[in-house]
């Protein structure tokens, strides 16, 4: 199930312009399969190429075993949402969020309702790891936003958690979430995996659109 | 994010106490408790209608108890 897509402007640094992007609501399964097609040998490449230059196996983005088309058996679902973001004929980016089942962990918010993040990834052409000055920057802070506005449609007020992989260093995901996203971490709800978690307030919501791209 | 289209709702006097308590204790506005609250029984209809049953666990005294749904 999706919706008709909203155009949205991402800054293209190839061309040194914004230019019109795609935030498709709801994914289709052809969608996330090409993405997945699109995805796999750069994510391969990428491993071979920071291999050769010898970054170890621990600083390589998690992510880069996910497997999008396992989750193809929730689309439709009324509990689970798709989206992502499109260019040049290229997904640059997809999250998968939950919008039941959570509660807030934050002692101020403790109890009530938000989305949960249970999967998000850029395109791999656009990690700064790979990619120094990627072409299109700033899509995993753009996917957060529609989590963010999710809430808030949902009435949940801009609350949004989730488990965020390791890494603590600029640029790092534990990192983007907290300085990037505005999301206080809680060593206390780390998962069975060890992941940190993350979650935003209403406020700090606020805060967090008013600065982010539009 | 989608279109969303406005109707009245009767409620008796309870039934509005109790939609207000429950929009106080999630600090949600009434009409986003109402959509969770249809959302939630779509949800649990669809796997009734597949022939699931619904179970509320008490997790200290170890009881299931089936909720009917109608």
């Amino acid at each position: 199930m999706s919706d008709t897509p909203i155009t949205i402007r991402f800054y293209d640094s190839l061309k040194g312009e914004p230019v019109d992007a795609l935030l498709h609501v709801g994914l289709t399964e052809d969608q996330i399969r090409a993405a997945q097609a699109d995805w796999e040998p750069i994510r391969k490449q990428g491993i071979e190429t920071l291999h050769r230059q010898g970054v170890g196996l621990e600083a390589l983005p998690k992510h880069w075993g996910w497997d999008w088309t396992r989750k193809i058996s929730r689309l439709g679902s009324k509990v689970f949402g798709f989206y992502g973001i499109e260019c040049a004929g290229q997904m640059q980016g997809m999250i998968e969020v939950a919008k039941e089942g959570y509660l807030a962990k934050l002692p101020a918010q403790r109890g009530k309702p938000l989305i949960y993040v249970r999967y998000i990834e850029t395109a791999p052409w656009n990690i700064k790891l790979l990619e120094p000055k990627p072409r299109y920057g700033g899509v995993g802070a753009r996917l957060i936003r529609v989590a963010t506005e999710l809430s808030l449609d949902e009435g949940y007020k801009g609350r949004v958690g989730l488990h965020s992989l390791p890494g603590r260093n600029k640029g790092e995901p534990e990192w983007f979430y907290e300085n990037t996203c505005k999301m206080q971490p809680i060593e206390e709800e780390r998962d069975g995996e060890g992941l940190l978690y993350f979650e935003i307030t209403p406020e700090k919501a606020t805060e967090f659109l008013k600065g982010g791209t539009s | 994010m989608a279109e969303k289209r406005t109707m009245t709702l009767n409620l008796t006097d309870d039934e509005m106490t109790s939609l207000e308590t429950l929009s106080t204790r999630y600090d949600m506005t009434k009409t986003a408790i109402i959509r969770k609250a249809l959302r939630m029984y779509q949800v649990i209809d669809e796997r009734l209608q597949r022939g699931d049953k619904l179970f509320l666990e008490d997790e200290i005294e170890k009881k299931k108890s089936e909720l009917l749904v109608l």
